[in-house]
């Protein structure tokens, strides 16, 4: 896990009321079957990317969907983006 | 009445005429629809008693609703569309999809060329007494409960609010960013726009750029959705809603910094509808008003002496008793309104669903592996909420009791599973509720400090109010913005919305009022933080109109 996958794990747990996750948290693993989130925790978890990072978002949401698959694809975005 | 239902000319069920366009995006006109649920309703073989629709595309599933009822069929809604209720459903009845796989795909037939020479026989208004939806609730037991919905009630409804929310000139176009398969997306999303001759679309937007492009794109009127969606849509910097003159939010208490934001960036007074899936909408409000509740036409409200709420609606079935008991507690005003107090029972409600506490711990309960659970409901930033569960399971990991949940329950009632060794059950094995937040706080406290710092910068495009009580009295036939109404209502709420942290404004320092503003000007606020002082701008087709530094309350200790 590179330093910004960190920080994005810790984001995540964080804006998302996790319990901490193993650094060893697999950055490939589906965020959405793994965690058990939801659409409303998409939306929270972009408002806090969006205001940490100040990136924005597509205007079509396949394509966001395809951003919070997993750890890597989100740094992937913010490391573009940002 | 002495005429035969027969001699009377039977009601479209569309008012539009037949090149208005139903469907904005993608385009589909009146006349198109009429076509594919005429052929949809031929292709679909015997006439059954109930047949579910899936369709996640808002168009398609308009179409397979449309057929349904011309064919006399029910349409059922399920709670969800998870694996086991799927599964139940397939079992039982046949299924309408616009997807692969298993269920009858109505997208080859959406996808023929148009037949623009084919006869048009006009859509009708099913009979009153024709049931036209099943839709579920789960009940405190986890009991999948079933409400039939008639014509009567269900595009009655339709009409009322129709005529109270949508009477303008031009029918509007709507934007929906929740799903048409609930009581709320088929009433608001769906059947609203149809009857008040407007336009839907077809997808779900859910991220504010893609709200805001397609309000953008198609000059919605319109928006329904819900608290947490506005939320994040007042979070983000570069959402255009000008067109948008009326918001709906249901499904929970929208939380007065989402209200204001929402008048202060947009100019819109959002309109909140209280109501449920068993008895239809109940009342209304918009939170500048008060926090007072407004019954729909037609429906009036009481409260038994425990203030529990007793309702006498034109859309609650006509088996049910009149008034019927539900499980609020509210407290009745002098003049038919009513303030709400809470439930009754142990449902709350988590992204606007309702999810019955009871449920999910009884269904923790019989995971594998899991020996104890608690479920519970926390309050989060910005008016969410949030379900935890204490869990026991010495031979299961989290991994396996979430999936369990998930095969079960929509994502949302899915709770946050904490692990632990023990619950802290008193002596009677009760479960104080307070030792299970201790429990709760003692897991989340290493992380609570630390949240991303709020940036020292923010530009946030505002409209000028069109219309309130600041322009009495200045100029009657020009008005404009007096500049302290300006930092009242327009600057102070975007820098306490942007800046919760902010104290009281204290001190305006250096402010420059170089143009004046008219109701429904569209400015841009940059404003620059430092400490408790605020550098602010505010600017009108990149002239600044007014610009000054604003002093807050100073921190505590210097005072």
């Amino acid at each position: 896990m590179d330093a910004l996958e960190l920080e994005l794990k810790k984001l995540i747990e964080t804006s998302l009321q996790l319990d901490p996750l193993p650094d060893t948290f697999d950055v490939q693993a589906d965020l959405f079957e793994t965690l058990g989130l939801d659409s409303v925790d998409a939306l929270e978890l972009a408002m806090a990317i969006r205001r940490k990072y100040g990136v924005e978002f597509n205007a079509e949401d396949d394509q966001n969907k395809s951003i919070f698959v997993n750890l890597k694809s989100l740094a992937d975005f913010v490391r573009a983006r940002a | 009445m002495s005429h035969d239902a027969a001699d009377r000319p039977p009601i479209p069920l569309l008012p539009h005429p037949a090149e208005a366009v139903v469907c904005a995006h993608p385009v589909r006109t009146a006349a198109t629809l009429t076509r594919h649920v005429a052929r949809v309703a031929a292709a679909l073989g015997p006439v059954v008693a109930e047949r579910a629709v899936l369709c996640q595309g808002r168009y398609a599933f308009c179409v397979g609703l449309l057929a349904c009822w011309s064919r006399g069929e029910t349409v059922v809604l399920p709670l969800n569309h998870t694996p086991a209720v799927l599964a139940a459903l397939l079992d039982r009845i046949p299924v309408l999809v616009d997807g692969d796989g298993p269920g009858w795909d109505v997208r080859p037939v959406l996808d023929e060329d148009d037949d623009a020479d084919a006869v048009l026989t006009p859509l009708r208004r099913p009979a009153p007494d024709q049931v036209l939806v099943r839709l579920s609730t789960s009940g405190s037991t986890g009991d999948v409960r079933l409400h039939a919905k008639t014509a009567a009630q269900l595009l009655g409804e339709a009409d009322a609010l129709a005529g109270v929310f949508l009477r303008g000139p031009r029918a509007p176009v709507v934007v929906a960013t929740i799903p048409p398969h609930h009581i709320y997306g088929l009433l608001f999303g769906v059947l609203l726009p149809l009857v008040a001759g407007g336009a839907f679309h077809d997808d779900t937007p859910l991220f504010p750029e893609a709200v805001g492009a397609r309000v953008r794109g198609l000059q919605a009127g319109v928006l329904v959705t819900v608290p947490a969606h506005l939320r994040t849509l007042t979070d983000a910097q570069p959402v255009d809603m000008a067109s948008v003159r009326t918001v709906f939010s249901s499904g929970a208490p929208l939380p007065g910094p989402t209200a204001d934001a929402m008048r202060s960036r947009f100019g819109v007074h959002v309109t909140e509808v209280f109501g449920s899936t068993e008895t239809g909408g109940i009342a209304w409000r918009r939170r500048a008003d008060g926090e007072a509740w407004t019954p729909l036409p037609g429906v009036t409200v009481t409260a038994d002496a425990d203030g529990r709420l007793l309702l006498a609606s034109p859309f609650t079935a006509a088996s049910e008793p009149r008034p019927r008991p539900c499980d609020d507690r509210i407290a009745p005003l002098p003049d038919g309104r009513f303030l709400h107090l809470g439930r009754l029972d142990d449902v709350v409600k988590v992204a606007s669903k309702r999810v019955s506490l009871g449920s999910v711990t009884q269904a923790l309960l019989s995971a594998p592996g899991v020996t104890d659970a608690v479920v519970v409901a926390t309050d989060a930033p910005g008016g969410r909420t949030l379900l935890h569960a204490l869990v026991v399971a010495a031979d299961a990991d989290v991994t396996t009791v979430r999936r369990f949940l998930r095969d079960r329950f929509d994502a949302v009632a899915v709770p946050r599973l904490h692990l632990v060794p023990a619950l802290p059950r008193d002596a009677q094995g009760k479960l104080p509720r307070a030792r299970v937040m201790e429990v709760l706080a003692a897991r989340t406290a290493e992380r609570a400090a630390d949240v991303a710092p709020p940036p020292t910068q923010i530009r946030r495009p505002l409209v000028v109010p069109p219309e309130g009580p600041w322009y009495d009295g200045h100029f009657p036939d020009a008005p404009v913005l007096p500049g302290v109404a300006l930092l009242a209502v327009l600057v102070l709420p975007a820098l306490a919305e942007a800046w919760p942290d902010l104290g009281p404004c204290h001190e305006v320092r250096r402010v420059r009022f170089r143009e004046v503003l008219a109701p429904g000007d569209h400015v841009t606020l940059s404003a620059t933080r430092d400490g408790a002082s605020v550098r602010f701008d505010v600017r009108r087709d990149d002239r600044s109109c007014t610009s000054g530094t604003l002093g807050f309350a100073p921190p505590v200790g210097l005072s």
